[in-house]
């Protein structure tokens, strides 16, 4: 097997790395992103290669001729970029890795990261959809998400193989730049004044090992990614020993300034989350998957307020 | 998710336990430390409005070998007042040990305290969620003015995720005095699967769920 991996350069993507260096059934590991990666790798092979450089990032994936492509070259607004970045980086990312990758003559199975957010939460909308319920997104990283799920399909649909979109709950670890774990570390939380609706997380550990098991099943679905239970924001800030403060209506552009000022920018996926929760039924991928998320929002939460027994790699405890 | 409780680990309904009940749901509310399922159910919270309708109600459970374990679709006549959603529930964890799943919460942002309570959308696709779950929900007929007496409809929407997912429809009739104490909750078999499932199955089946309902309550 040899497997391309961009965005190798992020937490998942350096982590879906280390997983499948030491693994025995992949013969052949390269990936690229415009920042290396976090932790040395014994056998793959790293390209620094801007995403948005279509020439350079075609001729890369041709030449690897990847029988398995991982698709993590999706980047967050406000992750490791702006929400003007995310966009062209997600887009560019998309059309450039996917559209070289269907051209393969090697190529046997696609899988790409994309999230909840594709579902949106309009009013009326279940809080645990499943994959039929239809996606709506009411974000703008969820519109962008649609969209790299409908490029890989396109490309699974041109090459004819299948295509794993894994749409997976907010991706949290005390290492990992998500904006809404940053802030919920802040000393002071925004948080909705008249709700306190439930919301799901993804372990950054249980999100690599999905997409490790993804691509040995080479499933052509979409799955929903994240682990058991939920927490809700005040739940959440609690936990941390911070202080919730309630937010109506147009306060929230005020805190989307001031969060932005202190250096954890709300991005407007975060903020939808806050005020209107996400959660997911994921029946299928705990059946798909051979090792379903395990640990629980709490779980994840009490992790990202616990820096210094964080690793990578460690045995994972529930909380 | 919320674990169902067997029948011997059922609190007792007392006000004192209510009220020791209630001050420890404060405490951990302020902890941020009870376990909350996906659809925000806080089994603590549930427990004490459940609780609170043993202790305000004597409730009479007829046909408690009727209600099914895991999931189903338990639909009750509806009433003027809101007791009888805490006293469907309360029969109903009383015979299971399960958290009633009330449907038809509305959308909007003060709807959290609902979800507390164990309501979820009456939308399909989040009841079969539920259901695939395990729990059991609940619906109420819509309320029918005149004539008086008369079982109102039953929304269909519910109706059809418990028949795809082959859940049990049982008919509930829940009768009370006004202002009184004394309360009726009549369990009726569950219904017969339809033959078919397309919508117009789903719809004569909700039907026949509304007639066996009004034939509980004229029973």
């Amino acid at each position: 097997m040899r497997v391309l991996i961009s965005g190798m350069g992020g937490e998942h993507g350096t982590r879906v790395a280390q997983m499948l260096d030491a693994s025995d059934w992949v013969d052949e590991l390269i990936g690229f992103d415009l920042d290396p990666p976090r932790s040395r790798l014994r056998r793959a092979t790293f390209h620094l290669v801007d995403p948005t450089d279509r020439v350079r990032t075609a001729a890369l994936v041709r030449s690897v001729d990847a029988t398995h492509v991982i698709h993590l070259g999706v980047y967050e607004p406000w992750s490791r970029s702006t929400p003007a970045e995310a966009e062209a980086r997600n887009a560019a990312s998309a059309l450039h890795v996917l559209g070289a990758a269907a051209e393969g003559r090697s190529l046997r199975a696609i899988v790409v990261r994309s999230g909840l957010e594709v579902y949106g939460r309009s009013r009326g909308t279940p809080l645990c959809p499943d994959e039929t319920v239809p996606t709506r997104p009411t974000s703008s990283f969820g519109r962008q998400l649609l969209a790299v799920e409908e490029a890989a399909l396109q490309a699974g649909t041109a090459a004819e193989v299948p295509v794993a979109r894994l749409r997976f709950a907010s991706v949290i670890g005390a290492h990992v730049p998500n904006p809404l774990g940053r802030v919920l570390r802040l000393n002071v939380v925004p948080v909705s004044a008249f709700a306190d609706p439930p919301f799901t997380l993804c372990h950054i550990e249980d999100a690599s090992m999905a997409v490790v098991a993804a691509l040995r099943a080479e499933v052509h679905a979409a799955l929903n990614i994240a682990g058991p239970g939920a927490v809700t924001p005040i739940q959440a800030t609690r936990m941390g020993g911070r202080v919730p403060l309630p937010v109506a209506g147009p306060a929230w552009v005020l805190a989307k300034a001031i969060t932005q000022l202190v250096g954890s920018p709300l991005p407007g996926h975060a903020i939808e989350l806050l005020r209107r929760g996400r959660g997911a039924d994921t029946s299928l991928a705990d059946e798909v998957l051979v090792r379903p998320p395990m640990l629980s929002a709490r779980s994840v939460v009490h992790q990202l307020f616990d820096w210094e027994s964080v690793r990578h790699g460690l045995a994972r405890a529930e909380a | 998710m919320s674990a169902a409780l067997a029948p011997d680990e059922l609190p007792p309904a007392s006000t004192a336990r209510l009220v020791r009940g209630a001050a420890r749901a404060v405490e951990q509310a302020v902890r941020g430390s009870v376990e909350i399922d996906p659809w925000g159910l806080d089994p603590q919270w549930y427990d004490l409005w459940a609780g609170a309708a043993r202790v305000m109600c004597a409730i009479r459970i007829e046909g408690a070998e009727h209600v099914p374990d895991g999931p189903s679709l338990v639909v009750t006549n509806a009433r003027i007042g809101v007791g009888a959603p805490a006293v469907v529930a309360a029969a109903v964890q009383d015979i299971t040990g399960s958290r009633l799943r009330w449907a038809g919460l509305p959308d909007v942002s003060l709807a959290t305290t609902g979800r507390r309570l164990g309501a979820v959308l009456g939308v399909q696709s989040e009841l079969s969620a539920v259901l695939r779950s395990g729990q059991p929900v609940g619906l109420m007929a819509r309320r029918q003015l005149r004539p008086i007496g008369r079982v109102g409809p039953v929304d269909p929407d519910p109706v059809g995720s418990a028949v795809m997912l082959d859940a049990p429809v049982v008919p509930v009739a829940v009768s009370a005095r006004i202002g009184g104490r004394r309360w009726s909750v009549r369990f009726g078999a569950p219904l017969d699967p339809p033959p078919h499932r397309n919508p117009l199955a789903v719809v004569e089946h909700a039907e026949a769920v509304r007639t066996a309902i009004q034939e509980l309550l004229d029973g």
